[in-house]
């Protein structure tokens, strides 16, 4: 199995790594660039744990190829604080006790952010349809409702 | 496994038909990726297909529009004059997975996955789209009903692949839906789809209808008879009546613990209804 | 007189567990990379049922990066099956219940025969998990099919295939309990009715797969085991008898664990194996299970069918309940009869039931070994108990709330002896609260009875179905036997504390920091917890059974009590005043009253450190350390109302569940805002199996549904509107007033859909005995022959 050579930007940082075809985008980053925030839940895309940012499109890094990021922009939990600064959604899910185990919580936060930077005063039925590719067996979800919307408001500099 | 990602079709044909063992076409990858990693395939070849510009375009052709068959179901919902024009399409695109599975989907996987149950594919049918299909024999036009002959099987020769859907250009007055019945509201694969499309007169009187069921036979279903009960009448209870029991009558459905026999056929009646008085709706506005 | 540092009981603190979960820092153990790894997959059978022909591993050693590959037949006779006692039950349990119970051992890998869809029959450890994977497809394994024994049905025919010959029969427990005169009370009973009432099989399905990772120190001999597990001692008992080493030189760790909810709270084979693995082979050995394994190979739940019977009077007084039930305990029974005997002890609820007959058979069969799952054997019994309330509502023309009003135990009668036993061998005693004004309260949230009575008529006036259900169920909660607890006062006045509780999302680190800050009288910073390390604590039980709350606070009381009566000897030595005049206060010790006579716990753990220049008294220990096993007298009780309003699409069958509410109590909540997430998280879980989970096999043994869009759990947008109100009655049974909460919330939901369900479609004469509420069934029962009152048999 010929090993291929990617170029990608991961979290604004240029990447270059050699990537057997058959890895997913999920075990490219967790494996062989040890970001293990990026979290499998299912590994068949139906739980969301995995959920990155790929071109500004949101996606599930276990249906994605590691060498398919080539040349393409990755955005993961690992980029969302900025140094110590929390994101606002990292904030409030605190606030709001948005989580328990955490696992499915880097998923989340990321479909979330990606949920405000396209429609920054989501309805609460919005939420919870955009969300509903990232499945957390912990919480029952209302925690999560609530922090996202707190942190839409807060954002929206409300 | 080789992963190749031509920009041409010339070469994705060449490809994949140069290829001795078993090759997969890759667009979203959000079916062929988790067969092979669930050892449903081992493919010796992977053609990503995405870099194709052809495949990749969205474009209304003087009313008509042609959709490349890699083309997600993000692009697809981001693009507003299509939404308006073909509303019951997006109905089922809107429905194939979550929106991460959105951002990779695609109609042409959607369809070629061959699952009975594929969201996009009943109302595709309902709107009368063409697909266009290269392989080492060039290309060809299939009507969409005509590519998937069942659970998991097309009608595509070795080394073909859909390039991209044609839909024609509507008459006025014409409106489409598409409804799919599950227990979650999300994420979820359809127990019975229904698609209606339809088109009225002046006087509010259909004049050409097609209607497309998912999940309850071997692959998505025309059915002219439903279509007929709609054709002539004001669709009103009566034609509605005759449109369930039509929708029903042409189901053949598996027997499991997502639905029994009796139900979906009991259920695709009442989608074919609601379906159509959703279609009707937008044919009026 | 001043108290600088808030009492941190009952406030909602932020939980110091989530910044590095939110920064993506959590660390579980599929996160885990150590030099040198290793990494196991599994060729698991895909018979349910069939005897081990032979299983060539040749090709499979000779593969890239293998390390190892190993059958049953490599590892039989040289390590032990994981025994059928896991769990045991005391003494008194024994004398009072009648019991017959013989679980069957666990081989880690058999030798012999496969006895699940999904058990292991070999492994390959490889230099990557890919390579290890590609080995396993290269094993070749003959199998001879055996006729599956593929439901509980089956598993007690006359003539069945034996799952284990050694115990010449398909049961592993038969349980046999009662109170008064059932038969007695049956035939003189004013009216009865029988049903037979199921709840199927579904699970906990946390979002984290099981993992191991096992690193052995060959110079120091210390074996690492690190675990997703809620019992990290029960996996170091269980690895150290197999591979017979001291129980300390096994050190087993939960790190981050990604949920549990129970299917977590056993040692599995692959605790074992992988630690054995690691040893074996000199490396650190990592195995993570995936969604599919998952499924096929983690404990299954719930899967128990009642027959029941109950009788009653003119008035709706429930006079008697008899039961058979049977549990699918699938091929083997990790936790024993504890999901039977929760059945059997919560049947009754928070009814005041004068006569209660009960058998239960704990039979096995060729499916998924059942273990607890968040309820653990009371969703099953309530579902029964519960249905069988409305059923008798309806027999009588009663309001189903009238019903349970007239039943419940008033608040007057407690502490309340119910009359049976309790798993911990002690008779049953709910020691508190009020149950009629749980319910009331649960009603009065939906808008009160009455309203709702008037707008379901005029609903239905309108063609449209709305219906409203209960639920209520009492908990036993904090069992023993014990759990344990280390405390320590750091020379830099810290305290430390450690127990044996395990955390996979409670938020335990922060609980026990707000319950240590009030009893030391420190800000909660200064309490630093270790929760999932059997380092840190000789002897601990871990985290199932509603229990941690309970049981770590008692036993962390323990052991500062005990250095706390150190600290009050050195302070009052260096205070130079009487211990009498002392209290805690301000991260310390001082003198009642004076401000200035204060001493840190510093300065403490200063005078008390052994040697030269301490500045303890006379006959006083050194050292500011102590280890405390909390035993619970017996459970505290929780219990609830759970209510629901539902409508119906007559067309399609689909529920659409309005509101959801729940009144709880747990007693005193430590962090209300935590305990409510709780609640509420298992509330959705109840939903989920009240409505959507399903783990269902074919005619020929095969689980059809493996995969999470086969497994359907609730999404954000199938969550209905949730009220929680909590009631909180302290427990008379331990310092703090708490009770245990964890399991609760998933016990009523589907009862409660169901019986919200029956009362929508009351007109029709719906019976809805069966869980999931399939859209199918609700449609059904559209078009049926109108309602008529089916008068109850005469006695």
């Amino acid at each position: 199995m010929a090993k291929q050579h990617v170029t990608t930007t991961v979290n604004g940082d240029a990447v270059e790594l050699l990537c057997d075809p058959t890895q997913t985008l999920l075990d490219v980053l967790r494996d062989e660039l040890d970001m293990k925030g990026t979290k499998e839940g299912c590994g068949t895309g139906d739980c969301g744990a995995c959920s990155v940012v790929l071109d500004d499109v949101l996606v599930c890094s276990c249906l994605v190829l590691g060498v398919e990021a080539n040349g393409k922009s990755v955005e993961t939990i690992e980029g969302m604080a900025e140094g110590e600064d929390l994101h606002p959604l990292q904030r409030k899910f605190i606030d709001h006790i948005a989580l328990q185990c955490g696992i499915c919580t880097p998923g989340l936060l990321i479909a979330s952010k990606a949920l405000l930077e396209e429609n920054p005063d989501p309805t609460e039925s919005e939420i919870r349809y955009w969300l509903a590719g990232n499945l957390c067996r912990c919480t029952g979800y209302h925690k999560i409702i609530e922090a996202v919307q707190d942190a839409a408001a807060e954002m929206r500099g409300n | 496994m080789r992963y190749e990602a031509p920009e041409t079709l010339d070469a994705a044909v060449g490809l994949l038909a140069g290829e001795s063992g078993q090759a997969r076409v890759l667009a979203g990858g959000t079916d062929v990726l988790v067969q092979i990693h669930t050892d449903r395939a081992d493919p010796d070849l992977i053609v990503d297909i995405k870099k194709i510009t052809e495949l990749r375009d969205i474009a209304d052709e003087d009313g008509a529009w042609r959709f490349g068959a890699a083309v997600t179901g993000k692009e697809m919902m981001d693009n507003a004059a299509f939404n308006a024009a073909w509303p019951g399409v997006m109905d089922g695109v809107r429905l194939i997975g979550s929106v991460q599975v959105r951002g990779r989907a695609t109609v042409g996987g959607n369809l070629c996955n061959a699952s009975p149950a594929a969201d996009s594919v009943p109302p595709m049918i309902a709107a009368r789209a063409i697909a266009t299909v290269i392989g080492p024999d060039g290309r060809r036009e299939v009507p969409v009903e005509d590519i998937v002959t069942g659970p998991g099987k097309t009608s595509l020769g070795k080394g073909e692949f859909v390039v991209s859907f044609q839909l024609p250009k509507r008459p006025p007055n014409s409106g489409d839906a598409y409804l799919r019945f599950t227990p979650r509201t999300e994420m979820d694969i359809a127990v019975v789809g229904c698609a209606v499309n339809l088109t009225l007169d002046d006087a509010g009187t259909c004049t050409d209808a097609r209607v497309a069921l998912g999940a309850v036979a071997a692959r998505a279903l025309v059915v002219d008879d439903a279509a007929k009960a709609l054709i002539g009448t004001k669709v009103d209870d009566a034609a509605m009546e005759a449109l369930a029991a039509a929708a029903s009558a042409a189901c053949s459905p598996i027997d499991d613990k997502r639905g029994t026999i009796e139900y979906r056929t009991e259920v695709a009646g009442v989608l074919a209804q609601r379906a159509a008085a959703i279609a009707l709706e937008r044919a009026k506005s | 007189m001043a108290e600088s540092i808030p009492g941190y009981i009952g406030q909602s603190v932020p939980r110091r567990e989530d910044r590095h979960l939110l920064l993506g820092e959590g660390a579980f153990v599929a996160d885990m990379q150590l030099p040198g790894m290793l990494h196991v997959a599994i060729a698991r059978s895909q018979f349910p049922h069939a005897t081990i022909k032979g299983i060539d591993l040749a090709a499979a050693r000779a593969a890239e990066g293998v390390e190892l590959a190993i059958s049953g037949a490599d590892i039989h006779g040289v390590l032990p099956p994981i025994s059928g006692m896991q769990v045991t039950t005391p003494q008194g349990w024994r004398d009072r219940v009648d019991t017959d119970i013989l679980i069957p051992d666990q081989p880690l890998i058999p030798h012999d025969k496969m006895r699940f869809v999904g058990e292991p029959y070999a492994l390959v450890v490889a230099e990557s998990r890919y390579l290890a994977e590609d080995a396993v497809e290269l094993i070749e394994a003959d199998f001879d099919p055996l006729p599956p024994v593929a439901g509980p049905d089956a598993a007690l025919a006359d003539g069945a295939a034996l799952l284990h010959d050694v115990l010449g029969r398909n049961i592993a427990a038969i349980l046999h309990t009662t109170k008064g005169d059932g038969a007695k009370a049956l035939d003189t009973a004013p009216h009865r009715l029988k049903r037979r009432f199921n709840h199927h099989r579904y699970a906990a399905m946390p979002m984290e797969c099981r993992g191991v990772v096992a690193d052995y120190d060959a110079r120091r001999d210390i074996l690492t085991v690190w675990s997703s597990s809620q019992v990290v001692h029960w996996v170091r008992r269980e690895v150290a008898n197999a591979l017979d080493m001291p129980e300390e030189r096994v050190i087993c760790i939960a790190p981050d664990v990604g949920g549990g909810f129970g299917v977590k709270g056993h040692c599995y084979p692959e605790d074992i194996l992988v630690a054995y693995l690691a040893k074996r082979l000199g490396r650190p050995v990592k195995w993570i299970e995936d969604r599919h394994e998952h499924l096929l190979n983690a404990a299954h739940s719930r899967d128990i069918a009642f027959d029941f019977e109950i009788g009653f009077d003119d008035d709706g007084r429930i006079l008697v309940v008899d039961t058979d039930f049977v549990v699918d305990s699938g091929a083997y029974s990790p936790v024993g009869a504890g999901i039977a005997g929760n059945s059997v002890a919560h049947m009754l609820g928070p009814y005041d039931i004068p006569n209660y007959e009960c058998t239960c058979t704990v039979a096995l069969t060729n499916r998924v070994p059942n273990a607890p799952y968040r309820g653990a054997g009371r969703p099953e019994a309530v579902f029964a108990m519960e249905r069988a309330v409305d059923l008798v509502a309806n027999a009588l023309g009663l309001d189903p709330a009238e019903v349970r009003l007239r039943n419940m135990i008033p608040p007057e009668a407690m502490p309340y002896e119910v009359g049976l036993t309790y798993r911990d061998g002690v008779p049953m005693v709910y020691d508190s609260g009020d149950y009629p004004k749980a319910l009331r309260a649960a009603l009065e949230e939906l808008g009160g009875l009455e309203a709702f009575r008037a707008r379901q008529k005029q609903a239905l006036a309108e063609g449209r179905y709305i219906g409203l259900g209960l639920g209520c169920y009492v908990e036993g909660t904090g069992v023993g036997p014990f759990e344990g607890a280390s405390v320590k006062i750091d020379p830099s006045g810290k305290i430390m504390v450690a127990t044996g509780a395990c955390a996979q999302g409670q938020g335990h680190e922060t609980v026990f920091a707000q319950m240590a800050a009030d009893m030391w009288k420190v800000p909660i910073d200064d309490v630093y917890v270790t929760v999932g390390d059997t380092s840190q604590v000789t002897q601990g039980y871990g985290t199932i059974a509603s229990r941690s709350t309970v049981t770590a606070s008692g036993a962390i009381k323990g052991a500062s009590d005990r250095i706390q009566e150190k600290v009050f000897a050195i302070g009052a030595e260096l205070l130079e005043a009487a211990e009498n005049d002392l209290e805690l206060r301000d991260g310390g010790i001082g003198v009642r009253g004076v401000p200035e006579l204060h001493r840190t716990y510093r300065e403490i753990a200063k005078a008390a450190k052994p040697g030269w220049d301490h500045q303890r008294p006379e006959g006083t220990e050194a050292g500011l350390e102590a280890v405390s096993y909390y035993e619970p007298p017996t459970v505290t009780w929780a219990y609830a109302s759970g209510a629901a309003i539902v409508e119906i699409d007559p067309e399609t069958g689909r529920v659409t569940i309005e509101r959801l509410v729940e009144v709880h109590d747990a007693g005193v909540l430590v962090n209300p805002a935590m305990a409510d997430g709780q609640v509420k998280g298992g509330l959705v879980q109840g939903l989920g199996g009240g409505l959507f989970e399903e783990l269902a096999y074919d005619d020929f043994g095969q689980l059809t549904t493996g995969s999470l869009m086969d497994y359907l759990l609730p999404t954000a947008s199938d969550v209905p509107p949730i009220t929680v109100l909590h009631q909180e009655v302290p427990s008379p049974l331990n310092a703090f007033g708490v009770k245990g909460l964890g399991e609760g919330g998933a016990i009523a939901p589907p009862v409660v859909i169901a019986n919200a369900v029956c009362d929508a479609l009351r007109p029709f004469g719906a019976e809805l005995n069966s869980t999931p509420v399939r859209w199918g069934d609700v449609a059904a029962f559209f078009g049926d022959d109108p309602f008529e009152i089916s008068e109850p048999s005469p006695a």
